[in-house]
């Protein structure tokens, strides 16, 4: 092992920082769209949605990847995609599916009566969805986004099958020219656990906060009588 | 079928009610979920400025058909007036006019609060006002504090309704109503879901209510606050209307013994001390 090889695994690292920071930005945005899209008042709307996520839940992202790269590569070659956004796209595509289910799930979890109390008051649908029942969702749905920033994080080393320069294809072209793979493979986990170690602690105090928070939030009187 | 007599004006001194004013009305109204029928016929008049207990055994329909009122329930068949106005005629036209400013003229409060959990009480009340109203954060945060001030929790304006008792959140989501300008004020159940020593810091504010002839339809398991509060009485069963008329009258000489056995059984309900 050289001191080196830090530093050429350090700016594989970087992409991987990357690539997963603004796969999981998208995914919000995306899985929030879908979130919203599969609780509509209109069949259409709601079908196609739950359509295209379990579509895209059932395509492993490895798939998409290559999909995007060879198969559609040809297509937009005139483009000139740079392989870091495709992966980007496909990344976002395979996590935001699961997302928006965490999504989904925190907004059907607003129990029926406060869309009521939203409508006694004048509320349209849309205004009660952003004023009233999407910010009750977003707290409930925290620890599910940090696990799922966990797997982007992971899955992003896909993207070293596209010749995408993160920190798995730079450790792979590494294990190519020392001839040294087991330390250069323990070397890799080792960056990754680095980043993601930090990050499940987080989680878990996340969770650990969201549970408490609700926990305190029982309705005592309710229980009391019913 | 919407019998003029069936709006009365109250016991003399307690009431406001102008029985010539009728601002709600109902006509053979149904609704049924699914194969359910839960109501089946009732013909229901409202004054204005009156105050209007319904009472009945659980699941006898009192909650859909104030549900029905504000259109929370669509009904299954039958008219809804509105100050005179059809504002439906189910199932040929249904909803004939712009759901979201009828509601905001009737004010609701639940059993469960339904304050909205990640607003303070101060919040809760100026939300609707300022995004259906349109009132400025200022106009709307006065009014509010006038309202806080009025049901004498100030104090609690910048608390989140989990820091709140049962009876403190109640109060504050009969404010949120109010904050409205409400015509009418539907209350479901407002006290059922309460400790019970809480439960008199609402009915006081509801008496209140009343008394500066704010018009009212309450479902209730309190008879003793209905006898004090309502200028009439509804007693329904199995989705019908029992019988209807001037609570006093209700109370001592109800025409039917079946209205007698209701009140009866109504009143083994009541919190005692």
């Amino acid at each position: 092992m050289q001191w080196s090889w830090l530093h050429i695994l350090w700016v594989g690292l970087q992409v991987t920082l990357r690539l997963s920071l603004y796969t999981i930005g998208f995914s919000v945005v995306v899985a929030a769209a879908f979130a919203v899209a599969s609780i509509s008042r209109w069949r259409l709307v709601r079908w196609t949605a739950r359509f295209v996520v379990d579509l895209l839940r059932s395509i492993p992202i490895l798939a998409l990847l290559i999909f995007a790269y060879y198969g559609l590569g040809k297509y937009i070659a005139s483009w000139h995609v740079d392989p870091f956004w495709m992966a980007v796209g496909a990344l976002t595509l395979g996590e935001a599916a699961f997302l928006s289910e965490i999504f989904r799930a925190g907004l059907e979890a607003i129990p029926r009566t406060q869309w009521e109390a939203a409508a006694s008051l004048g509320f349209r649908r849309t205004s009660a969805l952003a004023r009233i029942i999407a910010p009750q969702a977003v707290l409930p749905s925290i620890p599910g986004l940090v696990n799922m920033s966990i797997f982007t994080f992971k899955d992003s080393s896909l993207a070293s099958v596209i010749a995408v320069p993160e920190v798995t294809q730079v450790a792979n072209q590494l294990v190519s020219e020392t001839f040294k793979p087991l330390q250069v493979y323990l070397l890799l986990a080792g960056f990754y656990l680095v980043v993601i170690l930090p990050f499940t602690a987080l989680a878990g105090l996340a969770e650990k906060a969201v549970t408490r928070y609700y926990g305190l939030h029982v309705d005592k009187a309710s229980i009391a009588r019913n | 079928m919407g019998d003029a007599r069936t709006v009365e004006a109250g016991s003399p001194g307690t009431s406001a009610a102008r029985p010539d004013a009728v601002l709600l009305e109902v006509q053979a109204l149904e609704k049924a979920f699914g194969a359910t029928r839960v109501l089946e016929g009732v013909d229901f008049r409202l004054a204005e400025g009156e105050k209007v207990c319904v009472v009945g055994p659980s699941g006898s329909g009192k909650t859909t058909l104030i549900r029905c009122f504000n259109l929370l329930i669509e009904p299954s068949r039958g008219k809804l007036f509105f100050r005179g106005e059809l504002v439906g005629d189910w199932p040929d036209r249904p909803a004939t006019i712009n759901l979201r400013r009828y509601r905001r003229r009737i004010g609701m409060v639940f059993q469960h609060f339904e304050l909205f959990p990640h607003l303070t009480a101060l919040d809760n009340i100026t939300l609707a006002p300022r995004r259906i109203l349109g009132h400025s954060r200022a106009e709307a945060r006065a009014n509010a504090m006038q309202l806080l001030e009025r049901i004498g929790l100030t104090h609690v304006a910048n608390a989140h309704p989990h820091r709140l008792s049962g009876g403190q959140k109640q109060r504050i989501a009969i404010a949120r109503a109010l904050a409205m300008n409400p015509e009418l004020i539907l209350f479901d159940e407002p006290t059922s879901a309460l400790d019970p020593e809480m439960v008199g810091e609402v009915l006081r504010l509801m008496a209140e209510l009343a008394r500066e002839g704010t018009t009212m339809v309450i479902v209730t398991h309190e008879l003793g606050f209905a006898r004090q509060v309502a200028d009439r009485l509804v007693v329904m069963e199995a989705g019908r209307i029992v019988e209807q008329g001037p609570t006093a009258r209700m109370f001592e000489a109800p025409e039917r013994q079946r209205t007698r056995d209701i009140l009866q059984l109504e009143a083994s309900w009541g919190y005692r001390l």
